[in-house]
């Protein structure tokens, strides 16, 4: 290229750059991050790998840049509801910029002091927006954005681990999907804390997995200490964040020692059994199951009462008192096991797709039956995942269990159950790519595959 | 000729004509007034007008904005380019909270405000952005709504020497207008403190200290909503620790009931008792009902007892409780309960709806608890007798 381009291409390059950084800071520097990420994980794959890897993950960054700038155009400016996709956004952006104000000392009402501090809703996350908003101004946008590279960079670390432990095909079939599932897709965007706790289970979960794989005891102590800083981080991002992500990493392992051998797993299986049968027999270990899902009775009972499409779990007697305190639950052992076998199916099924209740759900049809062929898929790639790589297949199947038990059986509103249910998709569609490519090399004939 | 020279010429112009730094400065003008112009118009931050501002309605929910705050009002701003992050004032003084709606309109709450007219100012952050001149007229306040109530419980923490000095219809201050009226006291008695704690109450005592049951007639505010107010001191709260109006320094009357001022109606009610039969059989004539102090002239006490009877019935415990103070199971038993009939006297008040003991109304049909030292009892009203009473509404 002749001088006189570089010129050319460098002043409007600069035009560009000063342009946007004037109009959203914030973004300028997440697509500097964005580059420099996208250049780090485009190591260790082979040249027709990563053009594909780069076009996808570009791509997927530049349609949420896009959806941003949309939100952008579409919205009222400087409105509580500017750009707001989900409730609860306005609010945690809107008091963010309380306790921004009162970080820079900007004189405010008592209520705004009250709304900054209160115990409601209170989380790291909160504290991220502020002290981001501090270095740059309100950014009800270029945080979008910041979530946006938070998500990408979760997804990338998860291709990478499944793509050493599942290879290309499935890795690259999870990556698109976790790309462009419309559902992720929004959430991604959002100002929800659920990019950062994404990327914070990811990073637990990744390190984890260095850590077991690592011979180096420095490496390990590093990879240790990241698990920690993770772990300290999720505390209270979610309610119990901590407590899911330990069991979900303690029930892979144990997943993992008792599938080594087979006659590990006979025990492993023989003891739930012999546990359940023990509970069956004697009354005294019954009633105090039928008492230790009361909490989640009463939970679930709640949200059945709540504005929305709700599903039940009991039997039809007990929705009778919308404001109900726990002990009125009284379920017999044999309602409680009932209603634990609903809550088990209900979590897979619901919606069913010909009890479709609201426009919402009407919407959500083509992704809700891609989650049943997620769920029907997930078995047989549970099988094959678990033998190509064994730690990387339970962990993936085991961090979710704890989530999705505590969802299934607390929840009775179809939305609630959606939203949060998309929080193990992430994890899942690993195991469900692996179970496709199985099903994709057993039904198209070789000359296929080789073509 | 090359590229270079056909764009830019040996003399430094484009295409031969036009200076290439002239080019540049009037490429970027062209770019620049249009961008600028949809810049401002994207990114304008619309400067906040008041068109209109009303009082509105205050509801149970601005309660909880006001956060403990004395509420007094709140006002309804319309406009154009209001915020989420204002700020309001009225007059002089800050308002509670500026609640944004939308860019259009906004609730103000606010507290004391001295009365007179005062503009109504949004502030964003300590610059003035927007003014509604004399837009909030605070009217002067009148006297607030009282009711004369008789406030019983019991004066704690007293010295020997005040304990005994205390005597039935002293007037409080001593002198000019009376603004407490001491009506009734009970024996003196070694001073006890109740120390609650997550399973319940103890009692303990305290050294060279005393107390005394006692109850005054005092004017209390009942402007706000189910409440009854001395000063800062709500008396519908529980344990409420009230320095009675115009009294001397160490007065403290720890309250445990109140009832109107006016004397009561003696009554004559005949209840059906009802509980375990070894209960039952510690009900005398003449015991009290000590549920409430004996200083309110109203405990019903028991003048007659007959038509005992022993039936099966079910007796059930509540056991446990959870954080609400629920109980969370119970167990209960078949057992043989005893009935009797008894009657009592007690002093009723008249209400808008009917009769009623202390703070329960009482009517046939209604539950009753019986409690003395040694006793708790319950029963359903079956007739209620008031003297020289015409017919309740």
């Amino acid at each position: 290229m002749s001088n006189d381009r570089w010129l050319i291409w460098a002043v409007a390059a600069g035009l560009f750059a000063g342009i946007a950084y004037s109009l959203s800071p914030l973004t300028v520097w997440a697509a500097v991050a964005f580059a420099v990420m996208l250049r780090a994980a485009g190591r260790g794959l082979s040249p027709d790998e990563r053009v594909w890897f780069v076009r996808l993950v570009v791509l997927a960054f530049v349609l949420r840049i896009v959806a941003v700038a949309v939100l952008f155009l579409v919205s009222p400016h400087d409105s509580q509801g500017s750009g707001i996709l989900f409730g609860d956004e306005a609010y945690a952006l809107t008091r963010s910029w309380r306790m921004r104000n009162v970080l820079l000392g900007v004189p405010q009402l008592k209520y705004d002091y009250m709304t900054a501090f209160e115990g409601y809703g209170r989380s790291n996350y909160l504290w991220v927006m502020t002290y981001i908003q501090m270095l740059v101004g309100p950014a009800p946008y270029g945080l979008r954005v910041v979530n946006t590279l938070l998500y990408i960079m979760a997804v990338v670390y998860l291709f990478h681990l499944t793509r050493a432990a599942f290879g290309p095909a499935p890795a690259f079939g999870g990556l698109v999907v976790l790309l462009f599932l419309p559902t992720l897709f929004f959430w991604s965007i959002s100002l929800l804390k659920e990019s950062l706790y994404f990327v914070l289970t990811v990073l637990v979960l990744a390190a984890v997995v260095g850590g077991v794989r690592s011979r180096a005891w420095a490496v390990r102590a590093a990879l240790a200490a990241v698990v920690v800083a993770g772990l300290w981080a999720l505390r209270d991002l979610r309610d119990g964040g901590v407590v899911l992500a330990v069991s979900g990493l303690a029930l892979g392992f144990a997943l993992l020692l008792i599938t080594r051998r087979a006659w590990t797993a006979g025990v492993a299986v023989a003891t739930v059994l012999l546990a359940l049968l023990a509970v069956a027999a004697r009354p005294a270990l019954r009633q105090s199951f039928a008492e230790r899902i009361r909490p989640a009775v009463s939970a679930h009972a709640g949200h059945v009462f709540t504005v929305g499409h709700a599903y039940k779990l009991m039997d039809e007697g007990y929705y009778v008192n919308p404001v109900a305190s726990p002990h009125e639950f009284d379920l017999t052992p044999a309602e409680s096991a009932r209603f634990v076998v609903r809550a088990v199916v209900s979590y897979f099924l619901v919606p069913l797709p010909w009890k479709v209740a609201t426009n919402g759900e009407l919407t959500y049809l083509p992704e809700h039956l891609f989650w049943y062929a997620l769920i029907l898929l997930a078995p047989a790639g549970a099988i094959a995942g678990f033998r190509r790589d064994p730690l990387v297949t339970c962990l993936l199947i085991a961090y979710v269990l704890p989530t999705a038990a505590v969802v299934a059986l607390t929840t009775g509103n179809v939305g609630t159950l959606i939203r949060h249910r998309t929080l193990i998709v992430p994890y899942l569609v690993w195991v469900s790519a692996v179970g496709f490519c199985v099903l994709m090399r057993r039904l198209l004939p070789r000359d296929g595959l080789a073509s | 000729m090359s590229r270079r020279a056909g764009f830019i010429d040996d003399q430094g112009r484009v295409f031969g004509r036009i200076n290439l730094f002239d080019a540049a400065i009037g490429l970027l003008v062209l770019i620049l007034i249009p961008l600028a112009y949809v810049a401002f118009l994207l990114f304008r931050t619309p400067r906040p007008r008041i068109t209109a501002v009303t009082p509105a309605q205050l509801t149970y929910i601005e309660d909880r904005a006001a956060g403990g705050s004395d509420l007094s009002g709140k006002l309804k701003v319309f406009g154009s380019g209001l915020r989420p992050v204002l700020r309001a004032s009225i007059g002089t003084q800050e308002a509670l909270a500026f609640i944004f709606e939308s860019p259009a309109s906004a609730d103000v709450l606010f507290g004391n405000i001295e009365p007179g007219t005062h503009d109504l100012i949004l502030y964003d952050g300590v610059q003035e952005v927007a003014r509604a001149p004399h837009a909030v007229t605070i009217p002067p306040k009148g006297k607030p709504a009282t009711a004369r109530v008789r406030v019983a419980g019991v004066l704690i923490d007293l010295d020997a020497e005040t304990a005994k000095a205390l005597r039935v219809g002293t007037k409080y201050p001593a002198a000019g207008e009376a603004e407490s009226v001491l009506v009734a006291l009970g024996d003196v008695m070694p001073d006890v403190r109740t120390l609650s704690q997550p399973g319940g109450a103890v009692e303990v005592s305290t050294s060279d200290r005393w107390q005394r049951a006692a109850a005054f007639i005092v004017d209390c505010d009942v402007s706000a909503s189910n409440d009854c107010r001395i000063g800062s001191v709500s008396l519908t709260g529980v344990g409420a620790l009230l320095h009675p109006p115009g009294a001397p320094g160490p007065l403290l009357l720890r309250v445990q009931e109140i009832v109107p001022a006016t004397p009561p109606q003696p009554a004559q009610v005949r209840v059906r008792l009802m509980g375990p039969v070894t209960v039952a059989d510690l009900v005398r004539v003449g015991d009290r009902d000590e549920s409430a102090p004996d200083v309110d002239g109203r405990a019903a006490m028991i003048v007659a007892l007959n038509g005992r009877q022993i039936a099966q019935g079910d007796l059930a415990i509540p056991v446990g409780r959870d954080a609400d103070l629920q109980p969370v199971s119970g167990v209960g038993a078949t057992d043989r309960v005893a009935i009797i009939d008894a009657l009592m006297t007690l002093g009723a008040d008249r209400t808008s709806t009917g009769w009623q003991y202390r703070s329960h109304p009482i009517s046939a049909g209604r539950p009753l608890t019986f409690v003395t030292p040694r006793y708790v009892i319950r029963g359903i009203v079956q007739s209620v007798t008031v003297a020289d009473a015409a017919p309740a509404k």
